[in-house]
């Protein structure tokens, strides 16, 4: 399909108008939100998403110094393990587990 | 000791390390290998480590234990190939999209896609931001000459469902409640502001926009895209939440395929 | 350096409010420059702002100077970067390997010390501070492994590596203690032999015993406050080769800011009792 040129300039050009309101000093105004702390993520870290785990930089970065032990921690097999969510319960359109994987 | 034979020690290390410590023996000064054990988990737990982080939201999805063993296995054929481990498992959704016990969830590999993407986002250069009065200047015949310069920050992503708004709603501090996987497409935008990654929801209109100026098309073939994407879309609601959320760097023009010089 | 050798803090970013607003004398903060190594972003953001008002130290952990393969331009380039934006006072690497035909094992690896490696080593070192532009210090490692074909003692190839190279040493107290017990051998003798004149900075850490084996293997978990022991040698060796920056060390079991500050004040303490003995020696020279 081809968008008539005339449409999308007009509409392009009336945008261009109005943007003048937005200087790039106004765009940086939101100033960052403070992590969560201790209190808050008591009970409720398990919902934070992504925005926390960025505090974390042993464990985002270079990893060697913190160091393990000899026992190794990692006899779990993920074939015998079941997953078990710990924010919310997700229901997909067909009842849990009976997507197709081809739905993404 | 000749250098073949530093070699070999290198050799037989790594093979130490991957389970094999036969060919060490030569080096090991007692029978002892608890060492040897030390090395291998601080190496593996090194590793899960950084996915666990980077993977926080699939973390959520699947619980701890589970996601260890999982990126325990990931780690086996992919080593890390950087020595930052901020930039550690890139490949790891593709990876969970074959993973047999993944199966039975079909959306954590999307749900990886989506958090490897705040990270990239979160990580990337600074950049200085348009001033709105710059696009005040411009007349309807520049309109396919110019094109807007993105952000460093911005990563967009597209789903056949509603894995964006499954992802969402594990980035806000409320547990217990439940949530739908939609079915209808959706797209996410993400972008740093600030020190704040925004990940927001946007139509196919905007994604599209987005989507052709990032391949470096031109404002009127942006402005194209979006309408035939999405009919109804407002290109100048685009424009104005797009500079008021910082996806835009400069107006520069459109650099042409060098096919026309040939 | 002309500044006082004073006490610093593992820069952690659960701690980057903390740290921008603590007004201890002479504080410093140290970062492994892998967690920087990002375009942009929050990172560099709080790192600026806490270089604009104390000096940093950069402590890297992947550059495998100990490996048979020579430092990864990429990653020398990288630092070169950081370096060139945060003039840190001092920058470090460790006496171990971790990369090998393009992938990393997260870890600070053993080798044997030969004849070979002291070579291969100090030239790996002389690139690095070629492409750096600067003199490292050198850290001896945690040692799990008891292994055979070594021709040097540890501190006998860390003083040829300085001597070969013109690198310095960072003396980590915790790593000898660590090593002493896994491997037997004595931690003051290690300690009491290194010349003071190579030594640029000192670690100080906690470890922990293996929950398997006990106290017969110590890991360097970076985990737990500064062991008593620690604490004692590193008096000692103070007492020995006088004030130098100290770095307290914590990367696992994160606690509140407030108990590093009084880990590192302890640190403050010995470090200005020993400058305060020298003070009247200084004087009569």
């Amino acid at each position: 399909m081809t968008i008539a040129r005339s449409a999308v300039s007009a509409a392009l050009i009336g945008a261009f108008a109005v943007a003048g309101a937005f200087s790039a000093s106004a765009q940086q105004t939101t100033m960052p939100k403070k992590p969560p702390t201790a209190a808050e993520a008591s009970g409720m870290e398990k919902c934070y998403g992504v925005a926390k785990a960025h505090q974390n930089d042993c464990k985002a970065g270079a990893g060697t110094s913190c160091a393990g032990s000899s026992t190794v921690d990692y006899q779990g097999n993920a074939w015998s393990l079941v997953k078990a969510g710990t924010c919310v319960t997700i229901k997909t359109p067909n009842g849990m587990g009976s997507l197709t994987p081809k739905a993404m | 000791m000749p250098p073949h034979e530093e070699r070999a020690f290198f050799d037989a290390f790594d093979a130490a390390l991957s389970g094999d410590a036969a060919g060490l023996s030569p080096w090991l000064a007692d029978d002892s290998t608890a060492g040897l054990a030390v090395y291998r988990n601080t190496i593996a737990s090194g590793a899960v480590d950084a996915l666990t982080a980077t993977y926080a939201t699939v973390v959520m999805m699947t619980g701890e234990d589970w996601f260890r063993a999982a990126a325990r296995e990931y780690v086996l054929v992919h080593p890390p190939r950087e020595p930052a481990l901020l930039s550690y498992g890139e490949s790891f959704e593709h990876w969970l999209s074959q993973f047999p016990p993944a199966a039975d969830t079909p959306y954590l590999a999307g749900i990886a896609r989506l958090d490897w993407l705040w990270w990239q986002s979160w990580c990337a250069a600074d950049d200085q931001l348009l001033d709105g009065a710059d696009l005040a200047e411009i007349s309807p015949a520049q309109l396919s000459e110019l094109t807007l310069g993105l952000h460093p920050s911005l990563r967009i992503a597209a789903f056949a469902n509603g894995t964006p708004a499954l992802w969402l709603a594990h980035q806000a501090p409320a547990r217990g409640g439940e949530h739908v996987l939609g079915r209808d497409p959706e797209r996410m935008v993400f972008v740093r502001l600030g020190a704040q990654v925004e990940a927001r929801l946007i139509t196919a209109g905007p994604y599209a926009f987005l989507d052709a100026l990032s391949r470096g098309a031109s404002l009127l073939e942006a402005g194209q895209a979006a309408l035939a994407a999405e009919p109804a879309c407002a290109l100048h609601q685009i424009i104005v939440t797009g500079l008021a959320l910082g996806l835009f760097t400069c107006l520069t023009p459109v650099k042409r395929n060098t096919r026309h010089d040939n | 350096m002309s500044i006082q050798p004073a006490a610093g803090l593992g820069l952690k970013p659960q701690h980057y409010a903390d740290a921008l607003s603590d007004p201890a004398a002479g504080l410093w903060f140290e970062i492994h420059p892998e967690n920087y190594f990002c375009a942009g972003g929050p990172r560099h953001t709080h790192l600026t702002a806490i270089r604009e008002r104390r000096p940093l130290s950069l402590h890297g952990v992947g550059l495998s100077l100990a490996g048979d393969e020579r430092p990864d331009r990429p990653h020398l380039l990288a630092l070169r970067n950081l370096i060139d934006r945060y003039q840190p006072f001092v920058i470090s690497e460790h006496l171990a390997w971790s990369r090998r035909a393009g992938t990393w094992r997260p870890d600070l690896l053993p080798f044997p010390r030969t004849k070979a490696a002291l070579v291969r080593i100090a030239s790996h070192i002389d690139e690095t501070q070629a492409a750096l532009g600067r003199r490292i210090l050198i850290e001896n490692p945690s040692l799990y492994l008891a292994l055979n074909g070594h021709d040097y003692p540890e501190k006998d190839f860390l003083i040829e590596l300085c001597a070969r190279t013109g690198c310095g040493l960072l003396l980590d107290v915790n790593n000898v203690v660590v090593g002493a017990n896994n491997l037997g051998f004595s931690a003051e003798d290690y300690l009491d032999n290194i010349p003071s004149n190579l030594i640029g900075e000192i670690h100080l850490a906690g470890h922990a015993p293996d929950p398997h084996l006990g106290a017969t293997l110590l890991v360097d978990t970076h985990g737990a406050p500064v062991s008593d022991e620690v604490w004692t040698l590193y008096q000692r060796l103070i007492a020995r080769i006088g004030a130098r920056p100290t770095l307290i060390e914590r990367d696992d079991n994160i606690p509140a800011y407030g108990e590093l500050q009084q880990e590192r004040a302890r640190a403050a303490s010995i470090l200005s009792a020993s400058i305060r003995q020298q003070e009247p020696a200084h004087a009569a020279a």
